[in-house]
């Protein structure tokens, strides 16, 4: 079979194992809700000091395009990657690994399951764009439509080959495949935006539409203060814009050549990827070290077979069970849960997290240095309520007496336990200067952080989602100060306004969905 | 003495009915439960061990339902699933400690203890993702005995082990079933033949018989023949007769069948075993749903 025969056949196989799943279904139905966010007027794309693209097809797909940019070059990110993880946690990266499926093959059908899984959340958001500027309209001519799916084309369509490259390419490097590389590409993410304006070639988009809408606004009202723009979510009732006719991106080469680098970049990535794969290996790197690991064994003598006949250990002479009360039993398990959670973390990470617990008495700045300490266990909270899934041991764990009562509230403590040991610097220095609303903000963002890894552990069964959520709201809220995300209290006026009050209702609605998910998988462990 | 009674257990997974109607008593000693894969063995456990609930019917513990009161039954349940995973960053002992704490139990002298019988003690601070698929059922053996349990389910136990491992698991099975409830689910016919004192057959859901192994012995007595034929006739008479074994000889093919009557001229009666007796089983349970399928006069 030539390589054109397979790779489409590993795409195919891996997007369908990907989109068979009601979770495909919910993120198609959010792309379809976020289409209607735009028409629903919940988006501001201002330009200037008061003015807006003319409401029409020209605006909806430009709008949409850029607004699907902004999400699906974060977002998009962590959905697709994971990949080459699953293949390897499956066991069916190693069966791969036994066939002559070369690297090339295997990693560009990942690539194209990753960039077809894309292109489906950018059709629905295409079609619903369609589907609700025909109702506006009644009529739709040919030029619209141009005017309202050329934008995808030019736009969203190139950068997804970039996301889709750079998934499997932090999916092939084992240092990047995990918490790490998803806390990596937040920061990747926010450099390449913010020098976007600089340098074209990272533009997700919005700078060449900008440039355009600027020069039209210039020439229709040359008086216009054309430097002031902004894309942002509408929270509040603000000043109507007026609207100004604009006649669209042109396809011209300065606006087609610089989007074709985007594919480039794909392509460019999914190379290095299959190198990356060639070098470090995955798969067969596994069981190589397991088998490292077992001739180890035999050399130390260690007998690998026998039970008790062959030890001369009857079962009669077993110490008997010694149950404990609840209380020792419940410290006992947070213990040995608190150890999972910090199970496999370097000593350069307990380094970075006792560094930043006594440089907040050094230095005077303890909101900087929670903001840090709080990215540091990400690892560590997101395989709260998944990773007994991940590791195949639910059937064990929930035919132990009572799971839910025993093993809900022992994860919860656990997690916050991680919480407050990775931030007790910061909250020493709150309770030392008396800063009691921080104390406050503190406290309830301790309890909503596990909680809210526990319950999207819970449902989705991955750490993946809540590693994704938590960093995307941890940049948006704490880091750039948008009160009503600040679940840190980092902001006086998130203070103020009572976001910790909200914060900790919200952590206790999350542990009622997280117990309700856990005891219906209680009930049917699949 | 505990009683676990399962009473017209069923369980459909969309349209397709994985157990139908199962009924049944199970009390103290080893219960073999017996089928071909996909028979709805592990359904059934998973039921039993409330990590599934029935679509109809219910499973009494001691007289309680246990949709009721599933914790009078996890208290002194052990368990071996058959797929059980590992946390491969712990040691062996780590990981029992762990479970030990999930269970409400202080068990630090008993897991040693427990490592011994396993003989996993020299392994025991070892990780386990460094251990071999038998080494791992038998922390998975452990784990199920921890706390002592009086119902001890184990699914598939012997799938991994070799076979000196598969006799020593078998005794140690024996060891146990003194005073408690053994569910040992399997689709090898050898691991029950030994132990059990009861034995259920499953097929497609469906409960074909269960009863003592001498019954099913009886069952099977004058249908078991042997006869040596030419190797060539060997296919003809695969196609004709349930042919449960064949072993080359120097005068042809010593062939093992199961018929009503005899198969040949030259066809002995041969004492039944288990293995010939489920065989028969299952056979007459196929005939039944497509008749003709194999000529057994």
């Amino acid at each position: 079979m030539t390589s054109l025969r397979i790779i489409p056949e590993m795409a195919r196989a891996d997007l369908l194992e990907r989109i068979r799943r009601y979770s495909f279904l919910i993120m198609l139905l959010g792309a379809a809700w976020l289409a209607y966010t735009v028409f629903a007027d919940y988006w501001r794309f201002r330009i200037a000091e008061n003015y807006r693209i003319a409401p029409g097809p020209v605006r909806t797909g430009t709008m949409v395009a850029l607004i699907t940019n902004l999400i699906l070059s974060l977002a998009g990110f962590y959905l697709v990657k994971g990949t080459v993880t699953r293949d390897r946690r499956t066991g069916v990266g190693q069966i791969l690994d036994a066939t002559s499926l070369n690297r090339v093959e295997y990693i560009s059908g990942k690539f194209i399951s990753n960039l077809i899984f894309l292109l489906s959340m950018v059709m629905v958001l295409a079609l619903i764009s369609l589907i609700i500027t025909w109702v506006q309209l009644k009529t739709l001519s040919l030029p619209a439509l141009w005017h309202l799916l050329s934008p995808f084309l030019l736009l969203t369509v190139p950068l997804l080959f970039t996301i889709a490259g750079l998934a499997v390419l932090f999916d092939s490097l084992p240092f990047l495949n995990g918490a790490l590389g998803n806390v990596l590409y937040l920061f990747l993410w926010v450099g390449l935006f913010s020098i976007s304006e600089t340098y074209p070639t990272f533009d997700i988009g919005l700078n060449t539409v900008i440039q355009h809408v600027q020069e039209a606004l210039a020439s229709t009202y040359p008086d216009a203060n054309i430097s002031s723009y902004a894309l942002q979510i509408r929270i509040a009732e603000q000043d109507p814009l007026m609207g100004f006719q604009w006649g669209g991106l042109p396809w011209n080469i300065h606006t087609v050549l610089p989007r074709l680098n985007f594919i480039g970049i794909g392509i460019l990535l999914t190379g290095i990827s299959a190198a990356a794969l060639y070098i470090f290996d995955p798969f067969s790197q596994e069981r190589k070290v397991s088998a490292d690991k077992k001739v180890d064994s035999g050399a130390s003598g260690e007998k690998t077979s026998g039970m008790s006949s062959e030890t001369g250990f009857p079962f009669s002479e077993v110490s008997p069970t010694i149950p404990t009360g609840f209380a020792r039993s419940f410290l006992s398990s947070i213990t040995i849960e608190i150890r999972l959670l910090l199970r496999g973390h370097q000593w350069w990470w307990y380094v970075g997290v006792l560094g930043a617990n006594i440089l907040v008495f050094v230095v005077d700045e303890v909101s900087l240095i929670l903001l840090i300490a709080w990215l540091l266990p990400l690892a560590a909270w997101s395989s709260l309520g998944c990773r007994e899934r991940i590791h195949g041991m639910e059937s064990i764990l929930f035919s132990s007496p009572a799971p839910l009562r025993r093993q809900l509230p022992v994860q919860v403590c656990a997690g916050l336990s991680i919480s407050l040991l990775t931030a007790l610097g910061p909250f020493i220095y709150f309770v030392v200067n008396g800063d009691w609303g921080s104390v406050g903000a503190f406290a309830a963002a301790a309890f909503f952080i596990p909680t809210l890894a526990l319950c999207l552990g819970t449902w989705t069964g991955n750490k993946k989602t809540f590693e994704a959520v938590y960093l995307i709201l941890w940049y948006i809220g704490p880091l750039n100060e948008i009160p009503v995300l600040d679940f840190m209290g980092i902001t006086a006026r998130a203070v103020e306004k009572g976001m910790p009050y909200w914060v900790f209702t919200l952590s206790l609605v999350l542990t009622v969905v997280t117990w309700l998910k856990r005891r219906s998988r209680i009930r049917n462990v699949s | 003495m505990h009683k676990l009674q399962i009473q017209e257990v069923g369980k459909k997974y969309g349209d397709l009915w994985a157990l139908r109607d199962i009924s049944m008593e199970i009390n103290q000693g080893v219960l073999g439960l017996l089928g071909p894969n996909g028979a709805g063995k592990s359904t059934l456990m998973r039921i039993i061990t409330t990590n599934s609930q029935p679509t109809e019917g219910q499973v009494l513990w001691d007289g309680q339902p246990l949709t009721v009161a599933p914790d009078r039954l996890r208290n002194v349940l052990g368990y071996l699933p058959q797929n059980f995973g590992i946390y491969p960053k712990l040691s062996a002992r780590e990981f029992l400690r762990y479970l030990a704490a999930a269970k409400g139990m202080n068990a630090g002298k008993r897991i040693d203890d427990l490592l011994s019988l396993v003989n996993l003690n020299e392994a025991a601070d070892r990780r386990l993702e460094t251990f071999s698929g038998g080494m791992k059922q038998r922390v998975g053996i452990a784990q199920a005995l921890l706390n002592d349990p009086e119902l001890l389910i184990v699914d598939e136990p012997t799938v991994g082990l070799d076979p000196e491992e598969r006799t020593r698991f078998r005794n140690l099975l024996s060891e146990l079933a003194g005073s408690r409830i053994v569910i040992l689910s399997t689709h090898i016919v050898s691991d029950v033949e030994a132990i059990a004192e009861q034995i259920a057959i499953l097929h497609k859901g469906d409960l074909l018989t269960k009863g003592k192994p001498e019954e099913l012995l009886t069952s099977a007595e004058g249908k078991v023949w042997k006869m040596t034929i030419d190797s060539v006739r060997l296919s003809e008479i695969r196609n004709r007769y349930q042919v449960t074994s064949a072993s080359h000889r120097s005068g042809g093919t010593l062939v093992r069948i199961i018929s009503d009557n005899p198969p040949g001229e030259h066809a002995e009666p041969a004492m039944p075993n288990l293995e010939d007796a489920y065989l028969r089983i299952m056979q007459n349970h196929k005939t039944k749903e497509n008749p003709g399928l194999i000529d057994t006069q």
